[in-house]
């Protein structure tokens, strides 16, 4: 049997903070600030009594940022939505993402007709060295324990390895971060809106050689919203809603020496192969790009694996401009997660509220022309979960 | 312009250990104290002195915000270098603009501190000024400071119009005469043992000396008083103190709160002088004198006016603190002390050292025992149930290949582990004779190894090493080495 095209689900709304260095918010006033923007932004308006249920991202509330233990009770009680049902969902760095494909399966189902997706990270609060970059526990395995192994030591791991096999150079990997800087400084919602130069990111202290400060992402508070409806009543709330074509979601070996190699992301390869089949498209279709640049490597190889080009020319078809904002095919307009920040649990609700401006005219400045499909690719871990959502301004 | 006291207000905690619960365990006592107060475990100087205000800022009547200057007296706060006054004026919500201090060094320091606050009022940098005295002192368990040290705190709310009693005159006598000190680093109070010296030359002749310093100053003599209200190290030396100096004393014992809540220190002049308001009538003129061990003696006059009896039975007063009790066994009292050490909680720690997880990955990590799928040969290591490349479930034990070659590297510069040093390589090597697409790979750092040194395609071994401490346990396990050509 042939499997259905799209899901018939629409974004009718979405909304988000401005990302940063959030001392003055709570996790809770974060969840208030991205729910309050994504009602505003429902152009008929919604009247919040038809939402019938919620998911809640939210990567790291426990002993990582010192939480207590997080249920859907974390979106329902700042907002008093209680009682009704809402989910929370866990995946590493696709947590957000995967919230979204949750809450619009649910819709596709028939269970619902209205639900709301909201993704949330706390990270500044704790220091540095308690932070995402120095944590032990994330490493997974028994073995790596101290063993010298840390996020960007994972990613910088396929940094060497694509250099030494394709001819990649540190160089490569300062382009993207110049990039999504530039991007970001056109962004109003981003942790970091200035320019940097090759230079600056090649002389930045090194964190996990090949890999620098400005290859990094930084670690960031956020929240972002989105309100998901049936694609047969989307049109009750908007005349634009974005249609959800496709979703893809895979997963590869957590533990690093058990990667089949060091220059790809399998579980991209397989993700963006169910999304785009479910879409019916192919990475040509794809006019707009929000790539999961944790690392600036990691934006390199993904427009490998999404096929955007050939395996092991990431690196030229960043030369000739294609990712860039007034390439063939812009990726990451947003600024990205090097620019935008990248609370776990709001990342891919966020990368969403991108497309939602792109798709309807409203990105202003940094606004995409004549974009039809967009998608946003979430990674998590090393590339062990990859989730790719697919957005169109036509329903399949 | 009289300034004087505008509200007043103490506190004094729940509980009391009596003295022969003490003497029970190490005999002894201290002079008149029958049983003193003791903090409850989750009681501080901070918490009693929020207390007190809270009471005189009630009883005076005011807004806390309108409070232009708050000064806290006391030898035994829970810091040495971090304010508890400004930690008190956030709570009472006194305005950001307000002069904020902590005063300390002696238990005289309260009375300064009370003179800084009339002295502010008087110089019009503002209409209100509130002073706290607080101490919860501890004595070593056995010596009779153990018996008299207790717990307090008292709250003056000073200001100039309708007040309940006014500052007339003070004389301050500043000496270095030591009886009693705390030194840095210590728990707990130490004395000299010879009493000798401190019956001629200690208290009595010190706050005697101030108060006849303000006689002389003033023209009066002890039968102009109707009360005196003394710092109280016992419950015996101020009587002695108010004797000599001819006080009438009739309408008021003078050791009214030691007797049964001990030396509560820097407030216990405020505590005593809130004792005798209770109950003063207009009119009526108290004599008032602080005592510090190696500071000296402040000696003040005040004259009750009109509004007392106004404000009577707006203030919970000294008299229902002191009954409202409950009595705590030394064992109890050892512990909120903190004499007797309850253990904290453990140390957080990663599953990975627990002793269950160290013991299912003792074959790997120590021994290191690998298994080869009988199906496709791929060699897995760790062990696993399902082939990582063919998800065989059919393995054959075989010792990890100790040889093999590197596939990348990074060197690391942030370390989350053990960042003995900086940079540190890390590496995935296939291993020598290993079969496996995903298998046969294994990941670590490299230990005597500059950068230098490492390349894709370089040779490594395995080296038992040490890796890392977690609990202060040392851990042991295999790292990778260059190997040398």
């Amino acid at each position: 049997m042939a499997k259905q095209k799209g899901l018939p689900v629409a974004v009718v709304g979405a909304g988000m903070i401005k990302f940063g260095e959030l001392f003055g918010q709570s996790y809770e006033d974060m969840i208030v600030g991205a729910y309050r923007a994504c009602l505003k932004s429902v152009d008929k308006g919604v009247d919040e009594e038809d939402i019938e249920a919620g998911w809640l991202g939210t990567c790291i509330p426990g002993t990582g940022f010192r939480r207590e233990i997080l249920t859907g009770a974390g979106l329902a009680e700042p907002i008093r939505f209680f009682p009704k049902p809402v989910s929370r969902m866990e995946n590493a760095c696709c947590t957000g993402s995967d919230a979204v494909r949750n809450a619009a399966f649910s819709v596709a189902a028939g269970v619902y007709d209205l639900v709301l997706v909201i993704g949330a990270e706390k990270m500044r609060d704790i220091p540095s060295r308690d932070s995402l970059i120095a944590q032990t526990g994330i490493m997974y395995h028994s073995w790596w324990h101290p063993r010298g192994s840390s996020a960007p030591q994972r990613f910088g791991s396929l940094a060497t390895a694509h250099m030494d096999k394709f001819g990649t150079k540190r160089e490569h990997l300062a382009m993207i971060a110049v990039k999504n800087h530039h991007n970001g400084t056109m962004d109003p919602y981003t942790h970091f809106n200035f320019e940097i130069t090759v230079e600056q990111a090649l002389n930045a202290p090194i964190i996990s050689w090949p890999l620098g400060l400005f290859d990094s992402c930084p670690t960031t508070d956020g929240a972002a919203a989105i309100l998901l409806a049936r694609q047969d009543r989307a049109k009750e709330y908007t005349d634009k809603p974005l249609y959800f074509l496709g979703s893809g979601l895979a997963t590869d070996p957590m533990y690093l020496p058990w990667k089949k190699n060091f220059i790809e992301f399998p579980a991209t390869q397989a993700a963006a192969k169910a999304a785009y089949e479910m879409a019916g498209i192919g990475p040509d279709d794809v006019d707009i790009a929000e790539l999961h640049d944790c690392f600036t490597i990691t934006e390199l190889l993904t427009y490998e694996d999404m096929g955007f080009c050939k395996k092991g020319e990431g690196a030229k078809w960043l030369e000739e401009g294609h990712p860039m904002l007034d390439g063939s095919k812009p990726c990451n307009p947003s600024g990205g997660l090097k620019a935008k920040g990248h609370p776990i649990g709001a990342t891919g609700v966020a990368q969403i509220c991108e497309l939602w401006w792109h798709l309807r005219g409203e990105a202003e400045e940094r606004q995409v022309k004549n974009a039809e499909i967009a998608c946003t690719h979430n990674l998590g871990g090393l590339g062990t979960t990859v989730l790719v959502n697919i957005f169109g301004k036509e329903p399949r | 312009m009289s300034v004087g006291i505008l509200g007043y207000g103490v506190y004094i905690p729940k509980y009391r250990i009596k003295k022969e619960d003490i003497s029970k365990v190490w005999g002894g006592g201290a002079a008149g104290i029958k049983e003193k107060s003791v903090l409850g475990f989750d009681e501080d100087v901070t918490t009693m002195a929020v207390e007190a205000a809270q009471n005189a800022i009630t009883h005076a009547g005011i807004d806390a915000s309108e409070i232009g200057a708050l000064y806290v007296s006391s030898v035994s706060s829970p810091f040495i270098n971090k304010s508890i006054a400004v930690i008190i004026a956030e709570v009472l919500e006194i305005s950001e603009g307000a002069s904020v201090a902590d005063f300390g060094g002696s238990t005289k320091s309260t009375t300064t501190a009370l003179q800084a606050c009339a002295d502010f009022v008087a110089s019009g940098r503002g209409n209100y000024a509130l002073v706290i005295g607080a101490d919860a002192q501890v004595g070593i368990p056995g010596d009779p400071l153990e018996h008299s040290l207790g717990a307090g705190a008292a709250a003056y709310l000073v200001g100039k119009d309708n007040i309940i009693a006014e500052f007339q005159d003070s004389y301050f006598s500043s000496t270095s005469f030591t009886s009693t000190w705390r030194s840095d680093g210590d728990q707990f109070v130490s004395r000299y043992d010879d009493p000798r010296y401190e019956r001629f030359g200690g208290y009595p002749k010190i706050i005697v000396d101030a108060v006849n310093g303000l006689f002389k100053k003033t023209g009066k003599t002890g039968s102009d008083f109707d009360y005196a209200a003394f710092t109280q190290p016992d419950a015996k030396a101020p009587v002695t103190a108010v004797k000599k100096l001819g006080i009438k004393s009739e309408k008021m014992p003078s050791s009214i709160v030691s007797p049964v809540c001990g030396d509560t220190g820097s407030s216990s002049v405020l505590i005593e002088l809130a004792a005798v308001l209770d109950q003063a009538k207009p009119g009526e003129r108290i004599i008032m004198a602080s005592y510090g061990s190696g500071a000296g003696s402040d000696a003040f006059s005040l004259l009750v006016s009109d509004n007392v009896d106004k404000k009577r039975g707006q203030v919970t007063t000294v008299q229902s603190y002191i009954e409202n009790k409950d009595y705590i066994d030394y064992y109890t009292y050892e512990k909120t002390i903190g004499i007797l050490k309850v253990k904290g909680l453990p140390e957080p720690m990663s599953s990975i050292i627990a002793q269950p997880s160290a013991e299912r990955n003792k074959d790997s990590e120590l021994k290191l025992k690998a298994q080869e799928c009988t199906n496709c040969g791929s060699l897995n290591f760790p062990k696993r149930h399902y082939c990582i490349d063919c998800k065989g479930q059919d393995f054959k034990d075989v010792p990890l290949p100790r040889r093999g070659n590197i596939i990348t590297f990074n060197f690391q510069y942030v370390v989350a582990v053990s960042p003995e040093q900086a940079p540190i390589p890390v590496c995935t090597a296939k291993m020598e004779g290993a079969k496996g697409e995903y298998g046969g790979n294994v990941s670590s750092m490299i230990t005597d190894c500059s950068t230098d040194d490492v390349k894709v395609g370089g040779r490594i071994e395995l080296v038992f090493r040490r890796c890392g401490k977690e609990l202060g346990l040392v851990r042991y396990g295999y790292k990778f080495r260059p190997v040398k050509e």
